[in-house]
């Protein structure tokens, strides 16, 4: 093991992404000194992005070269975004396994470099409220976020305020407004399953909320509607910490950054209290020591957790926060019923659009949100996404002319598709959970996770409704060539929504973290990012684990402040 | 493996046009081109002194990001070392097929020509070559998938279901293109009595259409099927098929795309 430096921080983060910047920011803006370890290599953009490139300048024409997925990336492959174009944002495989059983199996997409997963988020971006976050006491089912919604809102605000969000005022109290940049339009697709919605169920039907911009902001060009965003953004034109939350915590001074740092485990002292981090050298395989008085952890769900579970020491025989065995346990992950479609025949067209808003429309949850809108047939909800959008030449495949006679009909008769889907809540249960498999190693010798999740009977009792609401939605829409929604529901991890598995709460037995994301058993440790959700309702996480990021950061830079950290 | 277009078909769907498009311009220095004041003046603003002291990783917004982004129409694309994408290869010359033989691959270029019909010589060659190297490529991917892991074979079937990943595994494109050309060269000798490119174009498409009418296990029927799948791939993501689609996406627009009712 080869100890290189032994110069102490004030704050040590490991994981780049979402989380870790806001950490980084919070805390480097208020005069702390700030390392931050990341896994993965820096991207160039000018190396690794491939916006606004053709399919005909690529070598398999954007169908991705399809053995090498198989062979090095089998996991990353099954997502959408992980192709031709941005496989290089996604793990290898080979080097980072995990272990499942066949029969409940699990998706763990992963994006290891400087700003993690932030490159290829979908960026959707609601806020919770107290739906939400005081789920338990509205249901009875689970555990209660420590925190309300009026605490967290200060939060959301200069989150949003900071990265740039666009979207709608629609005064709904299951889904607060923000602090939003102007929306963006809706399809024509999109526009008519607004009317027709609205109109037939009383369901809002609203512009996604996405953290793309729609005019300048703080130095940040407008989006220029490529949607390539999956791809890096030469512009910055979304958000993704590399160009937002990094920057800014490096132009503090305060901070450093050390890329290729495969962390494995903490260092603790023989007071019980945490010392550092020991981290591998992705590239070298060297060993190497980094220490801070205190340490965030902010590498995702699971890999914070994992390593939560690989410090096991005599002070923490089953690995730090876990003396109660809570640590692993109540992962959860949306899942969706997909597959719903059909051609609106009013909007088939000779005329090509313009296309290119990287959003679509949003239905906001509204079962088990008032009384008048409830479902006793299982508890928490769902919402719908969707949109409407010409064919670009799928239509080509069932044609039965020939020649030009063909090729005429696929340019002049462009079919007009919808598409919805529904992302519901999944309850937090002690035996959805994580643990160490110390039978497997990843490339760098580290344990990897064992994953046992599956979903319940309140899942599958409410992917039958979702299933009978986007079925009415399809009738009413009056479709052709319809699609149903699939039967099955989607596989755990596929929807890249984990959360839980150190999980916050009042309770010291039931919980991992406190209110401010510290965890009880050891003072100087903080777990920032969706490892600490206690419950997850049914959108996007990401806005909210940059706002408790936020917050803790600011409660990190406090307690220094007040002498307790 | 293919030619790539000639400029002029390549800038139809580039920012470059768009960027002129808009007449709001400036001159930015570093860009060959030109930009709208609206994206130039935060782009400046963002090319600080502290930007270029930033950590490998980290970026802002630049100039220098743009000018390459423009840059990338240009030919031939400058892959920069370490990089993890595959780009597409000029090749000077004819093309050598790495699947058919000679004479097979005059028979696919002539399938695809029956089912584009009257496209420019090189979008013809360039789709012909598509459908040569997507067959070539089959037989990597049918190994891999093969020899995919259980547990990740387990996860396929529960994303894909059983029939596609049993298809994946079991389906050769390779086989199913030879025994596709020997019968139908046996089909055309045993009707015309010559091969499939020496008959008329009549009795070309006679044989075609009766193809196309077969059961769809038919080998000739899943040849063809093979070749009309990823002619149409070869061709709607060449640059003369996405211009005669008039595809208006993977460009700058100035407004956000939305519907104008």
């Amino acid at each position: 093991m080869a100890v290189r430096k032994r110069e102490l921080h004030d704050v040590m983060v490991v994981g780049s992404g979402a989380s870790g910047g806001w950490v980084a920011k919070e805390v480097a803006e208020r005069g702390l000194s700030v390392l931050m370890l990341e896994a993965g290599p820096p991207r160039n953009p000018t190396r690794d992005f491939t916006e606004h490139i053709a399919p005909y300048q690529l070598k398999f024409r954007g169908f991705g070269n399809q053995e090498q997925l198989l062979r090095t990336q089998p996991v990353q492959r099954l997502c959408y975004a992980c192709d031709e174009y941005s496989h290089q944002f996604f793990v290898n495989d080979l080097e980072h396994p995990y272990t499942f059983s066949t029969d409940k199996p699990f998706m763990w997409i992963r994006g290891r470099q400087v700003g993690g997963k932030t490159f290829c988020w979908a960026r959707e971006s609601y806020r919770y409220s107290d739906n939400e976050f005081k789920a338990a006491s509205r249901d009875g089912y689970g555990e209660d976020w420590p925190i309300t919604y009026q605490e967290i809102e200060p939060y959301y605000d200069r989150v949003e305020a900071f990265i740039g969000v666009s979207g709608s005022y629609e005064k709904l109290p299951q889904l607060p407004d923000g602090k939003f940049l102007p929306p963006m339009k809706l399809s024509c697709g999109g526009v008519l399953a607004k009317q027709v919605i609205e109109h037939k169920f009383g369901w809002r039907v609203m512009p996604d909320r996405v953290a793309n911009l729609t005019v300048p902001h703080r130095g940040r060009p407008a989006c220029h509607y490529c949607d390539q965003c999956q791809r890096g953004c030469f512009t910055a034109s979304y958000f993704n910490s590399p160009s937002v939350t990094l920057p800014a915590a490096a132009q503090t001074g305060k901070f450093t950054l050390v890329s290729d740092a495969v962390v494995s485990h903490l260092l603790i002292g023989k007071d019980g209290q945490a010392k550092g981090f020991h981290y591998i050298d992705r590239v070298t395989d060297e060993h190497r020591e980094a220490y801070a008085r205190v340490v965030v952890l902010a590498a995702g769900a699971l890999e914070s957790t994992r390593i939560l579970l690989n410090s096991q020491s005599s002070s923490y025989p089953q690995g730090v926060g876990n003396s109660e065995g809570v640590l692993g346990r109540y992962l959860m992950d949306h899942f969706t019923i997909e597959g719903a479609g059909g051609n609106i025949s009013s909007l088939g067209s000779a005329r090509r659009e313009e296309t290119g808003r990287p959003c679509g429309f949003l239905i906001p949850k509204y079962v088990n949100t008032s009384d008048q809108q409830q479902n006793h047939s299982f508890l928490r909800g769902y919402r719908f996404d969707g949109d409407g959008s010409q064919e670009l030449y799928d239509h080509a495949f069932g044609m039965p002319e020939l020649g030009n006679a063909f090729r005429k009909k696929v340019r002049e008769e462009i079919p007009y598709y919808f598409a919805i889907e529904a992302q519901g809540e999944c309850l937090p249960r002690a035996d959805n959970r994580v643990t160490l498999d110390h039978t497997r190693k990843d490339a760098w010798g580290i344990p990897v996770l064992h994953i046992d999740a599956s979903y319940g009977e309140n899942e599958k009792a409410m992917a039958t409704a979702m299933r009978n609401d986007i079925t009415a939605i399809l009738d009413e829409m009056k479709l052709s060539h319809v699609t149903p929604p699939k039967a099955e529901l989607s596989i755990f991890g596929k929807n890249i929504h984990e959360c839980g598995t150190a999980r916050m709460g009042n309770d010291t037995k039931k919980s991992v973290v406190d209110r401010n994301c510290k965890v009880h058993d050891i003072n100087n440790v903080f777990v920032t990012d969706g490892a600490v959700f206690a419950t997850q309702g049914c959108y996007e996480p990401t806005l909210t684990i940059m706002a408790i990021s936020a917050r803790a950061g600011e409660h990190i830079a406090q307690g220094f402040r007040r002498g307790e950290l | 493996m293919s030619k790539l277009p000639p400029p002029d078909l390549a800038d139809l769907i580039t920012r470059r046009r768009w960027l002129l498009r808009l007449g709001e311009t400036v001159a930015l220095a570093g860009v060959s081109g030109v930009i709208p004041k609206a994206v130039a003046k935060p782009l400046a603003m963002a090319t600080t002194p502290n930007a270029t002291a930033l950590p490998p990783g980290l970026y802002l917004p630049s100039a220098d990001h743009l000018a390459h982004a423009l840059e990338i129409t240009t030919r031939p694309y400058i892959t920069r070392p370490g990089s993890e994408t595959e780009y597409a290869q000029f090749i000077s010359g004819p093309y050598e097929p790495q699947f058919f033989s000679h004479q097979d691959f005059q028979i696919v270029t002539r399938l695809v020509e029956i089912i584009l019909g009257q496209v420019s010589p090189a979008a013809l060659s360039q789709t012909a070559q598509w459908v040569d190297f997507w067959v070539y490529s089959a037989t990597g991917v049918l190994k891999a998938a093969q020899q995919l892991d259980p547990l990740h074979r387990s996860l396929a079937v529960a994303y894909y279901g059983e029939t596609t990943v049993t298809d994946l595994e079991t389906s050769n494109p390779q086989l199913v293109a030879r025994q596709g050309i020997a019968v139908l060269h046996e089909l055309s000798a045993a009707r015309y009595g010559e091969g499939f490119l020496q008959i008329t174009e009549p009795r070309q498409m006679e044989l075609i259409d009766s193809i196309r009418a077969a059961k769809t296990e038919d080998p000739l029927r899943q040849f063809f099927d093979l070749i009309f799948k990823e002619t149409v791939f070869g061709y709607y993501t060449s640059a003369e098929g996405l211009k005669e689609l008039d595809y208006k996406g993977n460009t700058y627009h100035g407004q956000c795309p939305g519907c104008a009712v």
